[in-house]
């Protein structure tokens, strides 16, 4: 269970990597299909337009997100915050999954409260080989800038927050609407 | 019309100056800078009554009630507090966790301050230069435990890190009726007066059938020695415990609709309890400790100390009630508080913990002490066999029996995660990161029999003060060479807690110093000031257990 978790954890999008890395991992994957009730990653190509988001110790800024049904957003994600945080798209039971693979990877050295540590990052934990996953999953630090292109579903209740243990609970979060209002 | 509270535009605040007398009151600012304003808040302290399930009690009051009102300020404003003394005694009041100037801590006896005589006033001014939740209470005799305690919440000047929809302040305290006089005076004749759980013969029955006669006697005998009892949690009891001045039947309320943030600003208010705190079904993230930000942590649980803050985030989903619960760690009852979506709710109440017993390790046999720094004498350790000792104690805590073991030990339901110090993590860093030069050591001292409770062996102004240089860092070790956990208070400045993280240590006011365990904290003295440093059970102080941590000057530059 721990070992699959951390696996698991080692194949996320989780490093503030340069744009062009990071939209090659996520070109690797397809979508799964037919899939109209889960949210999944997007490609560049398929954005229809880009949202600045800005984390900050402890907030997400805008506050509130409104996306069209089925639309695909490329989210552009700057931390001006001292701390490690996370953006992490995902329905509200999705959250709390998060945080805690999240307070694992504290637990086992592999991020620190401001940090990613990338030589525990690299490590083979008990021989796992890295599985495959797609998680609305991104670590951005302290300064630095990160990408998520996301495609949305119809509908359903989403939502956008940092992840890192207790940010959520400290009100790191953003009211994600998908609708049409405001647009 | 007992208080008043007031913003002066900078009119009014100049003309106060002006006709009060108050020069040095005001700063105008040049430029376009704003005026800071002044606030002014006045106290009345008199006789007054606490009602408590339906019984009326006499107390003492601050601002007409108890607690006192909760006093709402701002960083970076100067707030005036007029105190009227309206009772036949002497009193004053401290603000426990604020950095000012020594003459307005409003500790009698230290930095020149002296107490409000009957029917005299003091104004206290106070620039404020810290945010977060802290509280405010009298520093005479027992008047504390007799009603005079209240809440002080400041806001800070930037953004708060954390946002609530809802935010309310939780100030715990422990009632009595017996008069504080009589309760210390009972004390000294007997110390186990109060200890509900005393053992008895047919409990030495019952452990010489499970241990043995000799490991069951000697277990007696030692404890015997030590002049203190293994039930020794609490010594005084047959309190009721309030939340906000309210008991259980009075069920104080928090409302708040399914879905929004709460912040809960608990604050321990009690003369001699140290609690438990759990809302059953709702995990607790923990923000602030003493009034500071930390990073956040979230907990089921978490034990708070005599004069203690935590700041806490609960996220209430359901369309129910939950209970908050505060059990003082010796069990003689709790206290309770609702958080409800609507009046006159409440959640089930949980069936009390059992007390934990203390074992022979919370004697610090094997705490990793620093035996050749003890002071033997004072605990009769000498007569002890150290060799022989602990044989007979289980070799962990456990609760084989149901009844946990140890005094950090808090009876925790399996899966449940309870706050260690060692989890708190200042919200920025240690701004001095510089190692102490000076490192003092502090034992905490005590005869249980003879209610005489002491620092390095001496009571209050019969040892030497301590005295550090202005800007000098300094590391204070707490040695607990006894039997009950002390919540140890500096006044004036914050030290940072030695809890293993290394350039965020939580700066906090009060550190528990558990049994026979030691304790270590660090501070840059940048507080010039003569500041009491003290045991925060009332009657540990009352009886002696207080120094004072002299600051001194900045030493002035020479002119050539």
């Amino acid at each position: 269970m721990k070992a699959n978790l951390i696996s698991s954890l080692l194949a996320l999008n989780l490093f503030a990597v340069p744009a062009a890395f990071a939209q090659h991992e996520q070109h690797q994957h397809t979508a799964p299909a037919g899939d109209n009730a889960a949210d999944r990653p997007g490609t560049v190509e398929a954005a229809s337009r880009s949202i600045a988001i800005t984390l900050s110790d402890m907030a997400i800024d805008p506050a509130k997100v409104t996306v069209h049904p089925g639309e695909t957003v490329r989210f552009q994600i700057t931390n001006k915050g001292q701390l490690l945080h996370s953006f992490v798209i995902a329905g509200k039971d999705g959250h709390g999954e998060r945080q805690a693979m999240l307070g694992m990877m504290l637990d086992h050295g592999m991020i620190s409260d401001t940090a990613i540590v990338p030589a525990m990052m690299n490590m083979q934990h008990d021989g796992h080989a890295m599985a495959h996953d797609h998680t609305g999953l991104v670590l951005v630090e302290p300064g630095k800038t990160a990408e998520l292109v996301w495609s949305f579903p119809q509908g359903g209740a989403i939502e956008a927050a940092c992840d890192m243990p207790g940010h959520y609970e400290a009100g790191m979060v953003s009211a994600l609407t998908i609708g049409h209002d405001g647009h | 019309m007992q208080i008043k509270q007031v913003g002066l535009s900078r009119r009014d605040a100049l003309k106060l100056a002006a006709f009060a007398g108050l020069a040095g009151a005001v700063t105008v600012y040049p430029g376009r800078r704003a005026f800071a304003g002044l606030k002014e808040t006045t106290l009345v302290v008199t006789e007054g009554r606490i009602t408590i399930d339906g019984d009326s009690f006499p107390a003492i009051t601050m601002g007409g009630g108890v607690p006192g009102p909760t006093l709402y300020w701002r960083e970076g404003e100067e707030v005036l507090v007029h105190v009227e003394n309206r009772l036949s005694e002497p009193t004053s009041i401290h603000w426990h966790g604020l950095l000012l100037e020594g003459v307005m801590d409003g500790a009698p006896g230290f930095n020149a301050y002296s107490a409000i005589g009957p029917g005299g006033s003091f104004t206290y001014r106070i620039k404020l230069r810290q945010s977060g939740t802290y509280w405010y209470h009298s520093h005479s005799g027992g008047q504390e435990q007799r009603g005079m305690y209240g809440a002080i919440v400041i806001e800070p000047e930037k953004p708060d890190p954390v946002r609530a929809d809802r935010d309310y302040v939780l100030l715990l305290s422990d009632h009595t009726a017996d008069h504080p006089d009589h309760i210390l005076r009972k004390l000294k004749v007997s110390e186990g007066y109060y200890n509900r759980g005393k053992r008895t013969l047919s409990d030495l029955s019952a452990d010489i059938s499970r241990d043995g006669l000799a490991a069951a006697w000697k277990d007696r005998r030692d404890w015997g020695d030590m002049r203190m009892d293994p039930t020794d949690l609490a010594d005084v009891t047959g309190y009721r415990f309030l939340v906000n001045g309210k008991g259980i039947g009075d069920n104080w309320t928090a409302l708040f609709k399914p879905g929004e943030r709460l912040r809960l600003r608990i604050i321990n208010g009690s003369a001699m309890s140290i609690f438990d705190v759990a809302i059953p079904g709702l995990a607790m993230t923990v923000v602030a400790a003493d009034g500071q930000n930390v990073l956040p942590v979230k907990v089921d649980e978490f034990r708070i100390g005599v004069g203690e803050t935590y700041d806490v985030i609960v996220l209430p989903a359901g369309d129910r009630a939950y209970t908050l619960m505060a059990e003082p760690i010796d069990r003689s009852g709790y206290a309770r508080a609702t958080l409800a979506p609507r009046e006159g709710m409440q959640g089930d109440i949980p069936p009390l913990r059992p007390r934990t017993l203390l074992t022979m390790a919370d004697m610090g046999m094997h705490g990793g002490m620093d035996h050749g720094s003890m002071d033997h004498s004072a605990m009769d350790h000498s007569t002890m066999d150290h060799a022989a000792m602990g044989h007979a104690m289980p070799a962990s805590p456990s609760a084989t029996d149901g009844q946990p073991l140890g005094w950090d030990q808090a009876g925790t339901p399996a899966g449940k995660r309870t706050l260690r110090y060692a989890d708190l993590k200042a919200f920025t860093r240690n701004p001095d990161a510089a190692t102490p030069t000076t490192e003092i050591v502090l034992k905490l001292t005590g005869i249980m029999e003879r209610y005489m409770w002491t620092l390095n062996g001496h009571k209050f102004d019969h040892g030497d003060p301590i005295r550090v240089r202005y800007g000098e860092r300094v590391r204070l070790r707490f040695i607990n060479t006894t039997m009950m956990a002390h919540p140890m208070h500096l006044h004036g400045m914050f030290f940072e807690l030695e809890n293993g993280q290394t350039d965020r240590m939580p700066r906090k006011h009060v550190v528990i110093v558990p049994p026979g365990k030691e304790a270590s904290v660090v501070l840059t003295a940048n507080e010039p000031g003569d500041w009491p440093l003290h045991c925060h059970l009332l009657f540990h102080m009352n009886a002696g257990m207080m120094t004072r941590f002299i600051v001194d000057p900045p030493v002035p530059a020479v002119r050539s």
